[in-house]
């Protein structure tokens, strides 16, 4: 137990005294208060405009109707009610040009334009950049308001009265029920996490293998194990990287609680929604916190492996290859499975269960209300376990392949050598 | 306390790396490990240690096998085994910690011994600013930081210049008065000559001499004659029945196939009114021996 603190002790010193380490943690740090200081600078430089992003609006459309086939003023007010995010402005047609080159320099603007077609009809045209712009796949929604507006101006020169043309392009009341509740902070910071927990994850993980190389390459190692168990030694590095990980992840998520806290203003809205940090309890960063220590234990150790079965620093990164696909591919599919919520329902519990995906997906689920505490338990159940298993096996193939030179050891080599 | 080595055996896959051996240590001085690269004599040092397990045979000190518990040793690796980015104090003090001891311990040994090997100036410096030589100081303060029993030093000298050589020299004749057991490894023998009463010649893992290094050589005798004079004395060698070995720029080198030849040589030059400046019977050297022996078994295998 001693060697174990000697080494973890040891390795936290000198890793954190590196100075890419505090280059890295001070550059994540300094990004996130700018990013917490986004929404202040955003409001400064709206100074009181209603139409500013701050107010939800992002988009700008101009309505060109030089015969004025529909009255502008009830286009205007359907419209603005059925694209709260798109400011409506009039526009001509002489100016169609220069709204096309607009278009091609912006993809927030758009044109709706109105002219009568061959059955004496209007027919309506929305010119937007490509099929990705807001107007392109709002088209259905603004020919639809024009069309309502149309249709009761029509109805009303007929003589129809006013109540039958209101009741004519009545809808039926519904309510949306979700039975769960995805918050835009949820769902955005569950993202977030996901990729936060992969990167630490990664680089501590890279940490590992990378110190336990060089400590080869250079013959350290000979000198270590000599004075304790290589047991003690991979434990012992493993926990240093981990504990400092730990303490930057600790330092990333508390300045992020300081700056959203502090910076950002409580009245913001994001998109028209409000974006409150509510979901993110302490019960949820405890346990965002103990499976990003899962999560690193468990390829910790497989990247230790990785780091003994080298001779050069330089085959590091080969040899870290398997570690590399199963974490890239764990990582991809948990972030899947969350940016597609609740629609895959199967392939989320499959990432909540999976050892290798659980420390990703799992801070997702908790923010989105996603994981049950029967979830939890069994996911990591599952993974502890995981732990222990691919701890053992670690502990035999680095134990073997420590003081192995020369022709990378094959991992069923290593683990058959008499220990 | 002694070292006792019992039939080491060692293969990895089919290559036989360590065949049978033997040896022992029963008093402090310098047993010397001696072979060419590919020997063995790192796969020994591990067994004995206790972190490669031989297939067979056993390593015993006073009697038990060897662990850390058992004995305090210590290991000087063949290449430089210290970090090279990190300070020299603080290392020392992690590979004292990593031995058991206390912190403050640890630092005080580290501060003695760097004092001692003349490179305290070097303390808070990182390893990789420091010569060859001084690096290869650090890396003995740490081999012997704890004050261990048995100390293994793995080719020391390889790679140094004459002058840390002979500082290191130094270090190992201070080791050797305070009584330590020492185990060199060397594939240097001129080197190896110098400090080993005791010895094993290695070759493709097996043992072809060992014991007490004087014993080896008077079992050979005397082979060969070194002589300098300012008169050319080689005809009179020749008609004495010696044979020109080597012409060095100082003298001549005979092999002696009899001692009788020697004296009918050295009673010519009388004769002849010839005063060498040097005459000295020489016994064969740890290389002759090793090369020699290697011809042997060359020619018993061919033999098969």
């Amino acid at each position: 137990m001693k060697s174990i603190l000697t080494v973890f002790g040891y390795t936290f010193k000198i890793a954190a005294r590196k100075r890419g380490f505090i280059i890295t943690t001070a550059v994540i740090l300094i990004g996130i208060l700018l990013l917490c200081m986004v929404p202040r600078m955003l409001l400064g430089f709206t100074d009181g405009d209603p139409d500013s992003i701050v107010n939800g609006v992002f988009y700008t459309c101009y309505y060109v109707d030089d015969e004025n086939l529909v009255p502008y003023e009830d286009v205007r007010a359907e419209l603005q009610k059925a694209l709260p995010s798109t400011k409506l402005l009039r526009g001509n047609g002489a100016e169609m040009d220069q709204y096309r080159k607009q278009i091609n320099d912006d993809a927030s603007f758009s044109v709706i334009v109105v002219e009568r077609g061959s059955d004496g009809d209007p027919e309506v045209t929305v010119i937007a950049r490509d099929f990705m712009s807001n107007m392109s796949t709002s088209a259905e929604i603004a020919t639809d308001a024009v069309s309502r507006v149309y249709v009761a101006k029509t109805l009303a020169d007929k003589g129809v009265s006013a109540e039958d043309i209101e009741f004519s392009q009545s809808t039926l009341k519904y309510t949306l029920a979700p039975e769960r509740n995805i918050s835009l902070a949820g769902y955005t910071m569950g993202i977030l996490l996901i990729t936060l927990v992969f990167f630490a994850v990664y680089y501590y993980g890279y940490g590992v293998a990378s110190s336990i190389a060089v400590e080869k390459s250079s013959r350290v190692m000979e000198t270590l194990v000599v004075s304790t168990k290589p047991a003690n030694i991979l434990i012992g590095k493993c926990l240093g990287m981990g504990t400092l990980g730990l303490c930057q992840f600790g330092a990333i998520l508390a300045v992020a609680i300081l700056g959203i806290k502090l910076l950002i203003p409580a009245d913001f809205t994001f998109m028209g929604e409000s974006f409150t940090f509510e979901v993110f309890t302490p019960e949820v960063a405890l346990l965002t916190v103990a499976f990003f220590i899962l999560g690193y234990a468990l390829y910790a150790v497989m990247n230790a492996v990785c780091g003994a079965t080298v001779s050069r620093v330089e085959d590091l990164n080969t040899a870290m290859m398997p570690v590399m696909i199963i974490s890239m591919l764990s990582f991809y599919f948990s972030y899947f499975t969350a940016m597609m919520g609740s629609n895959y329902e199967f392939l989320f519990k499959i990432a909540l269960y999976v050892p290798f995906t659980a420390p990703f997906v799992m801070p997702f689920a908790l923010l989105n209300g996603m994981a049950s505490p029967t979830d939890l338990l069994i996911s990591a159940a599952i993974l502890t376990i995981c732990i222990a298993a691919v701890t053992a096996l670690s502990v035999r193939i680095y134990t073997a392949s420590v003081l192995h030179y020369g022709k990378r050891l094959k991992l069923r080599d290593a683990y058959k050598t008499k220990l | 306390m002694s070292l006792q080595v019992k039939n080491l055996t060692k293969s990895f896959g089919e290559k036989l790396a360590v065949d049978n051996i033997s040896f022992e240590m029963s008093e402090p001085g310098v047993f010397g490990l001696i072979g060419t690269n590919g020997a063995g004599k790192t796969t020994i040092i591990r067994m004995i240690l206790g972190i490669m397990r031989p297939d067979f045979g056993e390593a015993l000190w006073n009697g038990k096998p060897i662990s850390r518990k058992v004995l305090s040793f210590g290991y000087l690796p063949e290449e430089r085994g210290i970090y090279t980015k990190n300070r020299v104090l603080e290392q020392l003090i992690y590979f004292g910690k990593l031995r058991g001891m206390s912190g403050a311990a640890a630092k005080k040994s580290a501060c003695d011994l760097l004092e001692r090997f003349e490179i305290t100036e070097y303390a808070d410096m990182t390893a990789d600013k420091l010569s060859k030589g001084n690096q290869q100081k650090v890396q003995l303060a740490a081999t012997m930081i704890h004050d261990p029993e048995l100390i293994i030093l793995d080719e020391p000298f390889s790679g140094l210049d004459p002058v840390n050589a002979e500082s290191l020299r130094r270090i190992i004749n201070g080791l050797v008065d305070e009584k330590k057991y020492i185990i060199m490894s060397s594939h240097q023998m001129e080197t190896v000559e110098n400090y080993c009463e005791d010895l094993i010649l290695l070759h493709r893992g097996h043992a072809l001499v060992s014991g007490n290094l004087r014993q080896i050589k008077e079992s050979y005798g005397v082979t060969r004659l070194a002589v300098s004079a300012d008169t050319d004395v080689l005809p009179f060698a020749e008609s004495a029945g010696l044979k020109l070995r080597q012409k060095h720029a100082d003298h001549l080198e005979f092999a002696v196939p009899e001692q009788s030849a020697s004296l009918r040589f050295l009673s010519m030059l009388s004769q002849n009114s010839i005063v060498p400046t040097r005459f000295e019977m020489l016994e064969p050297s740890l290389n002759e021996i090793f090369i020699d022996k290697v011809g042997e078994e060359l020619g018993a295998g061919g033999a098969k």
